[in-house]
């Protein structure tokens, strides 16, 4: 039986305290933490973690790339082989073919350098072409017109590199931001995520007739986490699998427009990069896809992305599981014999669906606030962010760019499921009511708010 | 929508729970006799009707057993304390819910869960 594809979703297979050492999930929480803990011990000692990592300067002019990156080859030779060890050995305790996915990261992490250097020409930037949307053209392109090989795609972990990514952005804002804006995030975007999620469930199954357990499926893909959610709704209340298969198209196909649309709208309208980053956190409802559309502003909007998507939605997923499979078992099967809801509901799939990369986002952010806590002086603080908080914010650079490659190069159109009319209106929709919400609350009612927590 | 157009992006893993010490109570809003074990009488035949109870669950799931086995042979099976998990990603539960129908077997035998993963990367 194939196992070459993991989630956090599967409930039998690596369940446990196995799942601490087989699961996607664990090992980006690990390697995260590691990073941090490694950064911190480092500093402990006198040295830093910026030994180990690569930032490219901006260019005007192509033929002064050679120069640029010349003395950059020996950095990038050793962060590749610090990147390539780790990765390998997550892979192959996770018993995933090692040599296939080396090989293409191998051709990835050759991707993510050619992106950056190109992202880094001002002609690029003027034109808004910066890495991210630079890797996210280019795995389009490449993925929607070239055959991608097997051996290439066991190196596209898109959800492996996001993860750990997330985690390292843990280390770079102070938990006591998270205490204190977690709420309003949690707040805002629970009004939309409900909004939206009731607005696709009703509208699909009173105006288009269609099943209670595909609406919840496709409700859940438009308002809380995308794809990730999709599956873990659609496997809580036994939908059937086309129906998975058309919401995760319908989330695939909105989530790319949005990537492109939103920072357009946000450019467009002036507006902060706080401002962008919740209305990116609260309108797109893919992670990797979200982070990718931030990505084009500054950190101010990669901050306020992440409490609305991490702390304001994505932790909630169990939740929204366990209400679904109890709704599905008591409600809509209703003691007849149902074509789907079958499953017994239990209170474990709130941990069993959790993400469990979130853990790491919020340890990671708690070890950095108690060390610069306890160091005290201004002077330490400064230096941990010299040593530590910028090297983790340029390996999560890294490791973000690897994913944004990946989206684009296993985002295949021609792959995705026909939708039919029908889920389609009913999840588009759910798209403009969520857009709408998302704009009236980060744009009009918390406008101020949201710019001084990204300032 | 025609099934036939729909393209594949998940992958379905049909798994199939046959318990040891239930009979679809849980359906019923009812307890498993186990669960309420520490209440009952301790008298002899109390406990003779629970291993009788026990022995009808554990013949049930048997015979689930082998009618799943009977009709595809790409099973991963693991046994647990509390029953027995039956798990596919080569045929659908779609298509095995009526093949279970027809042959009699009934939904208070088994617990179904169908675990979806994403079929190739994406967002």
């Amino acid at each position: 039986m194939s196992n070459d594809i993991s989630t956090n979703n599967t409930k039998t297979n690596g369940g446990g305290l196995k799942s601490l050492y087989l699961k996607e999930d664990w090992w980006a929480v690990w390697i995260g933490l590691g990073t941090v803990i490694v950064g911190l011990l480092l500093w402990q000692f006198g040295g830093s973690l910026k030994a180990i990592t690569v930032s490219f300067k901006s260019y005007e002019n192509l033929a002064e790339i050679p120069g640029m990156v010349a003395p950059l080859l020996p950095g990038l030779v050793v962060l590749y082989v610090i990147m390539a060890v780790v990765f390998c050995i997550a892979m192959a305790i996770m018993k995933k073919k090692v040599g296939h996915f080396l090989a293409g990261f191998t051709v990835l992490y050759l991707m993510a350098i050619v992106v950056q250097v190109l992202g880094e020409w001002q002609v690029a930037k003027t034109l808004n072409l910066e890495a991210p949307v630079m890797a996210l053209i280019v795995g389009i392109i490449l993925g929607n017109f070239l055959k991608i090989p097997d051996w290439f795609e066991a190196g596209m972990r898109t959800e492996f590199y996001v993860k750990t990514g997330i985690v390292l952005m843990g280390a770079t804002l102070p938990f006591t931001l998270i205490l204190q804006s977690g709420p309003v995030a949690l707040l805002q975007a629970t009004v939309v995520a409900v909004s939206t999620f009731l607005t696709i469930y009703f509208v699909g199954t009173r105006l288009f007739k269609i099943d209670k357990p595909f609406a919840a499926t496709l409700g859940a893909g438009g308002s809380i986490c995308g794809v990730s959610a999709s599956i873990a709704i659609g496997s809580s209340v036994n939908a059937k699998k086309d129906h998975v298969s058309v919401s995760i198209s319908m989330v695939v196909i909105w989530a790319t427009i949005m990537v492109f649309l939103l920072p357009i709208v946000c450019r467009a309208l002036g507006l902060s990069d706080g401002v962008s980053g919740a209305l990116i956190g609260t309108s797109e409802f893919a992670d990797a896809a979200g982070i990718a559309a931030a990505a084009q502003f500054g950190d101010g909007a990669m901050t306020t992305f992440t409490l609305m998507k991490v702390v304001g939605r994505d932790i909630f997923v169990g939740i929204w599981a366990f209400i679904l499979a109890v709704i599905s078992v008591t409600m809509w099967e209703n003691g007849k014999s149902a074509d789907g809801a079958r499953q017994k509901p239990s209170a474990g799939v709130i941990w069993e669906r959790f993400p469990k990369f979130v853990v790491g986002f919020f340890i990671a952010s708690i070890i950095v606030t108690l060390v610069n806590l306890a160091v005290g002086s201004p002077d330490l603080v400064a230096a941990i962010d010299s040593s530590v908080i910028s090297p983790v914010k340029n390996l999560r650079g890294w490791a973000f760019v690897l994913c944004f490659l990946c989206i684009g190069l296993t985002t295949r159109f021609r792959d995705l499921a026909a939708t039919g009319w029908k889920p389609f209106a009913a999840f588009t929709i759910g798209v403009v009511v969520n857009v709408a919400l998302g704009f009236l609350l980060s744009v009009f009612l918390l406008n101020d708010y949201w710019t001084s927590v990204g300032m | 929508m025609s099934a036939s157009k729909v393209k594949e992006t998940c992958i379905q893993s049909a798994c199939f729970f046959l318990p040891f010490f239930e009979a679809g109570e849980w359906r019923r809003r009812g307890k498993s006799p186990w669960k309420s074990v520490k209440k009952i009488e301790g008298t002899p035949d109390a406990i003779r009707e629970l291993a009788a109870y026990t022995n009808r669950c554990m013949s049930h799931s048997a015979a689930v057993m082998e009618f799943l086995l009977s009709i595809h042979d790409d099973w991963k099976i693991t046994v647990k304390r509390d029953g027995v998990w039956m798990e596919t990603e080569t045929m659908i539960c779609e298509d095995i819910l009526p093949r279970l129908e027809e042959a009699g077997i009934s939904e208070n035998d088994y617990a179904l869960y169908s675990e979806y993963t994403r079929k190739w990367g994406m967002i």
